[in-house]
Order: structure tokens, then C-alpha cells, then sequence
């Protein structure tokens, strides 16, 4: 496919336009598109797979329909398509499932090539919603595969991924492209971006500000001076909670011989698991083994829990404590929080939200309340947006503003399980020094998932490791 | 003899004309209910999402269910356990029980509770949902049994999504007088309905008795009957017309849900306000001239849920195994709105207001006429909003996204019954003012050229809609289901 693109002119806000005097993309060619959030890169995507309507010029393409996109907003959409058509009032049980994989892509049969090429033939019977990020994200790209494109757009297709999977996405790839498949990729620049995409084009400011030879835009002095992550760390930390009716000898979590199926389906067997104070976690291991069930069922999320010899800052779970007495402990930010939060609330009203553990503010917040938000907003530099619709955030916009909230208690346990999907590497430098900085100089405790090498942490000191065993996960502890 | 009819006329215009907002200094947690041993009946989404709400609020939940139900790890057993609640058959459980929730289907309570009612020990208190069985069946319970009603006014998926969020639902909370033997049904109730989260959307203490006639008049008038009507008609009169089928197919399947998420949201007062002068004045003309016609139906209607001939007719079909229900049920199939399909062109949210004038009318008459006709019978104006305006968008949302014949098919038999009763009644009553309607008022819109109005018209249009009681009582109730949002 052959795409040209001149004297293309699109308002993103009032403020801010993407310019794109002349490009273009050669038959059989592959591009890494990169450049920070607000940059116009996904304004880009989307106007190149008419998503978006440009104020002025034109984008020609020889075979515009045999071009497909994969994005968050697809997963989203089907997600919203999903609850829309939720039958859970009306059937036996009260509870639908959704659609199936399967029906998503619009291929039930396993001797379909595309599902053997990604190798999810065992995901078909699988209900959408349930389906692992890394899973999720094959299905969608199955989906896009079975329109038999020429040029695929994808964005930010290793979010969320661990490291395994990612590695098989990179795989597919490579092989998608040596078929001939063409592949425009747009993501934040990261070391191990698939080799057999050489073209890079740097986006900034609305503007194509580089293109070349991957090795060779990264070299030049232009990207190193646009790519200097300038950290600015706060001087002293807004006030906080106190939690002085804990025991201070108590752990703040303490899990006894845990096991954890879903539907007859062993996810992981004998935990054993103590957090006590003084300590940070962090817990790895593939997608799917049973990470963010544990972290539910210690954040009251999860109603596995109940049953089970789980005991939190002292209470054991299910002894008549409710789950807002385990939340007002914790400041969580996960994909499924991120997901859940719907709700018609400003930026700042989001973050005071973080106060009541509430999706949406229902409570009246003191003045203090508010003076603290505002001061985290600034802490991320984000006090602008303060009065801005949260809903009307991108993607990355509104991690930042959940990860403020997650912080804005000083909770004694900081929960973030991938805080950083979908932040550019300005913003994911920026809040990982804050968590550090946090856990040095408060009484925040942290327990922290992440997949992304990008995303290391010097204040961790001790490890819950997943790893496969038989047909379930076992978990290994040690210190860092 | 029905429970409502063997009460003495002062108990009856009693027991109608309760219902009031409770004070949130009313409320003194779940400290009723700690350590309670509560049992639920019927895992269906009420069932299920009920007990995980009252489980996170630190209570002791189990779920009971038919043993053919366990053996055959139906649905309903395979949720409950999944997520790690305690499940046994009723025997094994209902006799160590505080508080018995039934939360099983309407037509299932005589049943279900005539299995119960025995096991249950003495002392211990029985919840229902919706008080059919008790007001109009006339299920006497075992003296010593304390029978309070607690209904949340939202589908099951929602009592737990609000929950989740730290907010709640709108519920109404009863205590069947004749069953209160230690006089504290009360308490029970609102311990329950906090333990759902209700409490921060707002608790209305009602009757059983008012909870039931009002329910019957709302889902069989407005929510059901109205829109089944309204939707045949409107259909049928764009066709005559000649507007694009699959176009009039789509603006009546969806356009209810559009225009009802804005009176959702503002009542009917917002719903006008979408419209433009000329339309506004023009949907007003036409749902007064409705009102004037209808008027005399929706009377018919209350007048036999309150004597209670509804119920009766109801239950001869019920024992007749459903004949006239399933007869009408597959007659809603021949409509020819049903058997239309919808264009998959999308339809600008502006246009359902503006091409929908009518349906608009519908709305407007329907909402007022139930609300009126309710509070006609003494029922409280609380009790009339929530049955009539608060209800309309979850009947909407199913006909958007199944028409008519399966909307029918999911909600209560009662709502189906009653619907089917009104509608045959309803189109026949409309014929001849259906005649004046042309396409502008459906289907096409005024297209009138200037926004403009006579001032003095407009103003008192704009007074009449904003001082209807339906609208006053919405506006409070409203406010304190978003309390704190300014």
C-alpha cells in the first residue's frame, strides 16, 4: 500500500494543530511512528485510518480498504458494546458473560489460519471480557488479520504485556511483515521495538521533527535534546491520613496456604505471603497467573477472598469488617480501576476522590481535601487540566490523574499494578522517582506490578515471583 | 381474599399513603444485621448482587437453592459458589437463618415461600422485593415471623456497579404491619438497605400495599403499555407517510432511549427543553389533546389494581397456563414495527427529538397521566415519581437494544400482562387522532425556518411543564440520588 500525505492540517484543541506538510509511505514499507503524549501521534493514527476528517489537505492511499487498526479505544469499544448488551438482569444465575473471542473475531473454527498464526485456538470458547491483556490484545489483532489487510496500524500493542508475551507479539511481527504485511507501529520510543521495522518518525509538537533510519534519529542531537527527562521532585509531601489504630506489630498483610481457581481451574496453590512494614513488593510473573486476583483479594476487590485465611492490618477477612474499612488503607490504581472509572467528574474532583475510595466523589471533601489534590496535581504538573471532564482525557492523561489519586492519601499501602501503561517516557520517569520518593518519605508502604523493564524502582526490597508449574502458578519470595 | 381488600378503608387509604424519604440521622449502619446469619433464595443478578454487596458490607451471607438446582450445578449454583459463598439446600440452611431474602422470580414466591415458611425458625425475619404475593395473592405468614419488603429500584448489575463505585441505588424499604411481632421490621429493613449501599441514594419507607399498586400502575400504563403503543403507532404512521422504513424503524427503537436518557437526567422539564420553540409548543399541544383521550383508561387501569380485578383476571390466565399471556406475546411479533429492520446509518442524538415530536407527547402525557392517576388514588407522590418517571429509561434501554416482542418476554409477568391489556386497549382508543398526524410531528420534523415563539405563549407552556407535581418531587428526588454534585 502507498500512502501520501500533503499539506494535512488538523485542530486537536483550540491551542493545538497537527501539521503534516508532505509524507509518504512506499509499498511494502514499515514505520515506527514515537514521540510524547499530546504529541499528535494518535491524532495521526486515527486520521490515517479515517477515524479522523482533516481540517485541510488530503491523504491519498491506493487501497484504502485494506487497511486495519488495532488500538486501546477497540477493546474499549467492545468492552462498552459488551455492557450495552449485558443480559445479566434477565438470565438464569444473573450474570452474562459477553461475547465469546470467538464471536469477536468472527471465527469460531480452530482450523481457521489466522487463529493457528496467532496461536489462540484455545482462546475461541473463552468469554471477551475475561481474557488476560496479552490474550485480549491477539484477539483484537486476529480480528484486524481476518479483513485480510495490506497495512496494519497498531498503537501501543505491548502495553500491559509481560515479558513473554511480549516477545511473542515482537514474533508475530516479524513474521506479519515478512509475508508482506505492512505495519505502521505507534508507541512511545522503548528499547526492543521489532528489527524488521527500521523507519522511525519522531512526532513533536504537532510536527514531523525527525525520520530516518531508527539508529539514525536516535543518535542525532535534535532527539537527545527533545528526549532529556527533566525530573522535578517535590520539597516536602502534602499532608496525610494517619493510621494510628493499627498494631504496629501486626503485618499489614499476612496470607495463609492460599488457592485460587476459577471455574474448577487451579490459577495458583499454597501461597504463603507476609507483608510486613518496612517492606515493598514487588510481584512479577506471566499474564494470566493470578497476579491481579491476589491483589483483589487484598484490596477487598476480589470476593474470592471470603473463606480464605487472608488477614489485613489485623482484621481477618470476613470476620464482619466491610470493604471500605480494608480500602481506606490502601491507594490503588490497576487496569480494571482504570476501566471502571466511569463517572462525570473533573480532573480534580477525580483526584479528591482518591480520599473516599469512591468511582466518582459522593462525599462532601473538606477544605483541606481539596488543597492537598491541587498540590498533587502540580506535583505531576498537571494543575492545569484541574477543571477538565476526567472522561475527556486521552488514555494517558487519565492514568496520570489516577495515579494522583492513588497518592493523594499517602495510603499505607500504595497498590499500583502497571501504573504506567500508556504514559509517555517523560511521565513514566516523572512518576516512577515520585513512588520512590514517596515510599522514602512518608509512611507509604508500596506493592508495585509491572512488566516493563523501563519500570524499575529503587525502593523495592522484596519479591513475589509466579512462576508455571504443572498446570497452575507457584510463587516464590525473596529479598531483593 | 387479597391482603388490600380485607383491610378497613382508614388502614386502606393508610397503608396507600405511605411513603416518605428517610433522614440520613435515621440510619444507624448494619449494626442490626452484624452477625446475623442472612440466607438468600434465588441467585439470579437481584439474588446474587445483593449478597455480594451485603457480604463487602461485613454481613454473613449464605444462598439456599432447590437441590435439583445444586445436583445439576445449574447457572445459579455455579455463580454463588465461584464467588466463594456458602450454598445448601433449604433444609440445611433456612432453619439456622435470621433474615431469609427471597429474591426468586414473582410467580415463584407462593412457592418458594411455602417451602420456607416452615423451616424457618421462630422469630426470624422474611424479605421480599416486590410485595405481590403477600397485598394481592394474600399469603398469610406465620405469626411470629417478621415480613419486611426491601426493593431496590434498579437492575440487579446496578444495585452492585453503584455499590462498587461507593454510591448506591434508590430503594424503598416496607414492614408488612400484620408481621412485625417485636416491632423491629424497621430497623431490619434499614440495616438491609444500607448494607446494599442505598443509603447514599436515598431510602423511601413505604407499605406493601403501596409498593404494589403503585408498581402494577406504572409498569402496566407508562413504562410497558405507553411505549408498546407508542411504538406500533408511531411506526405504522411514518410508513403511511412514506418515510424510509429502516429510518423509521431505527428512530422509534432507539429514539426512546435518547429522549429518555434527557428526562433521565432533567426530568420532563429537560426533555422539552431539547426540543426547539415551535416543536416544544407543538409536542405540548399534542400530548394535552393525549391526555384528554387517555385520561379515562389510565383511571380504568388504577381503578382495577385497587379493587384488585386486575390481579384476579391475571392469576385465572396464570392458572390457565399462560394462555392469553403467550397468545399476546407472539401477537407483539406480528407487528410490523417488530418485523422492521433498522438502518445501521447512525441517527444524530438532535434528530430524535427533533423528527420525534410525537413520541415526545407520548412520553410527556404517559408520565403525567400514571403520576396523576396514582396520587389520584392516594398513593404518595415519592411512591408515584419512582414508579412512573425514574422507570421509564430501563424499560427504554431493553426496547433499544430487543423492540418489543423480547422486552415483553424479560420483564415481570405482571408488567407483560398488564402492557398487553393496555396497548389493545390503547391503539384502538387513538384511532381518530392518529388521523390528523402527518410526518412533521413524526418522522420529518417542523423544519420550520425561525426558532421563534410568542412570549407570552411560550412562558406559560414553560410553567405549566416545570410546575407539574411530577416535576417538583423530581427535582428533590433527583438532587439526593447526585446528592453533593453541584
Amino acid at each position: 500500500m502507498k500512502i501520501i500525505v500533503q499539506n494535512l492540517k488538523y485542530q486537536i484543541s483550540p491551542k493545538q494543530w497537527l501539521t503534516i506538510d508532505n509524507w509518504h509511505l512506499d509499498t511494502g514499507q514499515s514505520v515506527l511512528f514515537v514521540g510524547p503524549v499530546n504529541s499528535g501521534k494518535s491524532t495521526f493514527a486515527k486520521l490515517l485510518s479515517h477515524q479522523l476528517e482533516a481540517n485541510t489537505g488530503s491523504i491519498a492511499m491506493d487501497h484504502p480498504e485494506k487497511l486495519a487498526r488495532v488500538s486501546f479505544e477497540l477493546e474499549a469499544e467492545i468492552l462498552a458494546e459488551d455492557r450495552y448488551h449485558d443480559d445479566s438482569d434477565f438470565v438464569e444465575g444473573g450474570l452474562d458473560q459477553g461475547r465469546t473471542a470467538g464471536e469477536i473475531i468472527g471465527s469460531e473454527t480452530t482450523a481457521d489460519p489466522i487463529i493457528e498464526l496467532m496461536n489462540i485456538s484455545h482462546l475461541l470458547d473463552r468469554p471477551f471480557k475475561v481474557l488476560s491483556t496479552g490474550e485480549a490484545r491477539k484477539v483484537l489483532i486476529a480480528k484486524a488479520l481476518r479483513t485480510k489487510p495490506e497495512l496494519l496500524i497498531l498503537e501501543e500493542p505491548f502495553s500491559g504485556l509481560d515479558i513473554s508475551s511480549r516477545q511473542t507479539m515482537i514474533g508475530l511481527f516479524e513474521k506479519l511483515i515478512g509475508m508482506g504485511l505492512q505495519i505502521l507501529l505507534f508507541d512511545y520510543y522503548q528499547e526492543g521495538l521489532p528489527d524488521s521495522i527500521e523507519h522511525m518518525v519522531f512526532i513533536s509538537d504537532g510536527r514531523i521533527a525527525l525520520e530516518g533510519p531508527k539508529h539514525e534519529v536516535v543518535d542525532s542531537a535534535e532527539w537527545k535534546s527533545k528526549n532529556q527527562h527533566q525530573i522535578q521532585l517535590p520539597h516536602f509531601l502534602p499532608d496525610s491520613y494517619r493510621y494510628d489504630h493499627l498494631d504496629k506489630t501486626c503485618p499489614l498483610v499476612k496470607i495463609v496456604d492460599l488457592n485460587v481457581k476459577y471455574h474448577e481451574k487451579p490459577v495458583f496453590n499454597n501461597l504463603n505471603w507476609t507483608f510486613k512494614r518496612g517492606e515493598n513488593w514487588r510481584i512479577t510473573g506471566p499474564n494470566g497467573c493470578g497476579k491481579s486476583t491476589l491483589l483483589g483479594m487484598i484490596s477487598g476487590d476480589n470476593p474470592k477472598a471470603y473463606g480464605k485465611d487472608i488477614t489485613l492490618f489485623g482484621v481477618k477477612r470476613g470476620s464482619g469488617e466491610s470493604i471500605w474499612d480494608i480500602k481506606r488503607h490502601y491507594g490503588i490504581l490497576s487496569s480494571s480501576l482504570h476501566r471502571d472509572y466511569k463517572a462525570s467528574v473533573s480532573v480534580l474532583e477525580a483526584v479528591v476522590s482518591g480520599f473516599f475510595d469512591s468511582i466518582g466523589l459522593y462525599d462532601k471533601p473538606s477544605d483541606a481535601q481539596w488543597k492537598i489534590a491541587r498540590e498533587w496535581l502540580e506535583l505531576l504538573g498537571i494543575q492545569d487540566k484541574e477543571t477538565r471532564p476526567f472522561s475527556g482525557l486521552s488514555f494517558g492523561e487519565q492514568r496520570q490523574v489516577l495515579i494522583v489519586r492513588a497518592m493523594v492519601k499517602l495510603p499505607l499501602i500504595l497498590l499500583l499494578d502497571e501504573p504506567c501503561i500508556g504514559l509517555d517516557n517523560q511521565s513514566r520517569t516523572q512518576v516512577l522517582a515520585l513512588i520512590d520518593y514517596i515510599s522514602i518519605n512518608s509512611q507509604t508502604h508500596i506493592l508495585f506490578v509491572a512488566h516493563d523493564y523501563r519500570d524499575e524502582l529503587t525502593c523495592l526490597n522484596r519479591s513475589l515471583n509466579f512462576e508455571p508449574t504443572g498446570d497452575c502458578y507457584t510463587a516464590t519470595i525473596s529479598k531483593i | 381474599m387479597s391482603f388490600f381488600n380485607s383491610l378497613p378503608f382508614r388502614l386502606k387509604i393508610q397503608e396507600l399513603g405511605k411513603c416518605s424519604l428517610l433522614d440520613p440521622a435515621e440510619y444507624n449502619g448494619v449494626e442490626k444485621l452484624k452477625g446475623k446469619k442472612i440466607v438468600i433464595i434465588g441467585c439470579g443478578a437481584q439474588g446474587l448482587n445483593q449478597g455480594l454487596n451485603l457480604r463487602d458490607s461485613g454481613l454473613d451471607v449464605s444462598f439456599s437453592l432447590r437441590e435439583k438446582a445444586i445436583t445439576d450445578k445449574r447457572q445459579s449454583w455455579k455463580n454463588a459458589t465461584e464467588n466463594g459463598f456458602p450454598v445448601d439446600i433449604f433444609k440445611n440452611l433456612i432453619p439456622s437463618a435470621d433474615l431469609v431474602i427471597n429474591l426468586t422470580p414473582d410467580k415463584q414466591h407462593s412457592n418458594a415461600v411455602n417451602q420456607v415458611m416452615p423451616l424457618m425458625k421462630n422469630g426470624a425475619c422474611l424479605s421480599y422485593s416486590h410485595g405481590f404475593n403477600i397485598v394481592e395473592e394474600g399469603l398469610k405468614i406465620r405469626e411470629d415471623l417478621t415480613v419486611i419488603m426491601v426493593a431496590p429500584k434498579s437492575p440487579g448489575t446496578e444495585v452492585r456497579e453503584e455499590y462498587k463505585k461507593g454510591f448506591g441505588v434508590p430503594t424503598l424499604i416496607a414492614v408488612h404491619s400484620p408481621n412485625d411481632p417485636k416491632g423491629d421490621g424497621f430497623e431490619i429493613a434499614k440495616a438491609y438497605a444500607v448494607g446494599i449501599g442505598s443509603h447514599r441514594a436515598g431510602v423511601l419507607s413505604s407499605s406493601f400495599v403501596a409498593e404494589v399498586k403503585s408498581d402494577l400502575m406504572g409498569e402496566q400504563t407508562i413504562l410497558c403499555g405507553m411505549l408498546q403503543t407508542g411504538s406500533i403507532l408511531c411506526y405504522d404512521k411514518m410508513i403511511e407517510k412514506g418515510i424510509d422504513a429502516p429510518y423509521a424503524s431505527k428512530l422509534v427503537q432507539q429514539g426512546w432511549e435518547s429522549i429518555t436518557e434527557a428526562m433521565k437526567l432533567g426530568g420532563i422539564t429537560n426533555m422539552m427543553d431539547r426540543l426547539t420553540n415551535p416543536a416544544k409548543i407543538k409536542a405540548y399541544t399534542l400530548a394535552e389533546e393525549l391526555k384528554t383521550i387517555m385520561r379515562p383508561l389510565y383511571e380504568h387501569h388504577m381503578d382495577r389494581i385497587i379493587s384488585g380485578e386486575f390481579s384476579e383476571g391475571m392469576m385465572k390466565d396464570w392458572a390457565n397456563d399462560d394462555v392469553d399471556l403467550l397468545n399476546w406475546r407472539e401477537a407483539t411479533n406480528d407487528s410490523a414495527f417488530e418485523k422492521s429492520t433498522p438502518t445501521p446509518d447512525d441517527i444524530d442524538d438532535q434528530d430524535y427529538f427533533d423528527n420525534g415530536i410525537l413520541m415526545i407527547a407520548f412520553l410527556k402525557s404517559g408520565v403525567e397521566l400514571a403520576f396523576e392517576a396514582m396520587v389520584e388514588a392516594g398513593i404518595k407522590d415519592e411512591s408515584a415519581y419512582y414508579e412512573s418517571l425514574h422507570e421509564v429509561p430501563l424499560i427504554t434501554n431493553l426496547i433499544a437494544r430487543k423492540k418489543l416482542y423480547e422486552m415483553n418476554r424479560v420483564i415481570s409477568d405482571t408488567a407483560e400482562y398488564g402492557c398487553y391489556l393496555f396497548s389493545h386497549k390503547c391503539v384502538p382508543l387513538l384511532q381518530d387522532f392518529m388521523k390528523n398526524i402527518d410526518a412533521d410531528v413524526m418522522g420529518k420534523g417542523l423544519g420550520a425556518i425561525s426558532n421563534g415563539a410568542d412570549n407570552q405563549q411560550l412562558d406559560s407552556i414553560n410553567r405549566k411543564i416545570r410546575n407539574h407535581p411530577v416535576e417538583k418531587i423530581g427535582v428533590m428526588l433527583r438532587d439526593y440520588m447526585l446528592k453533593n454534585r453541584d
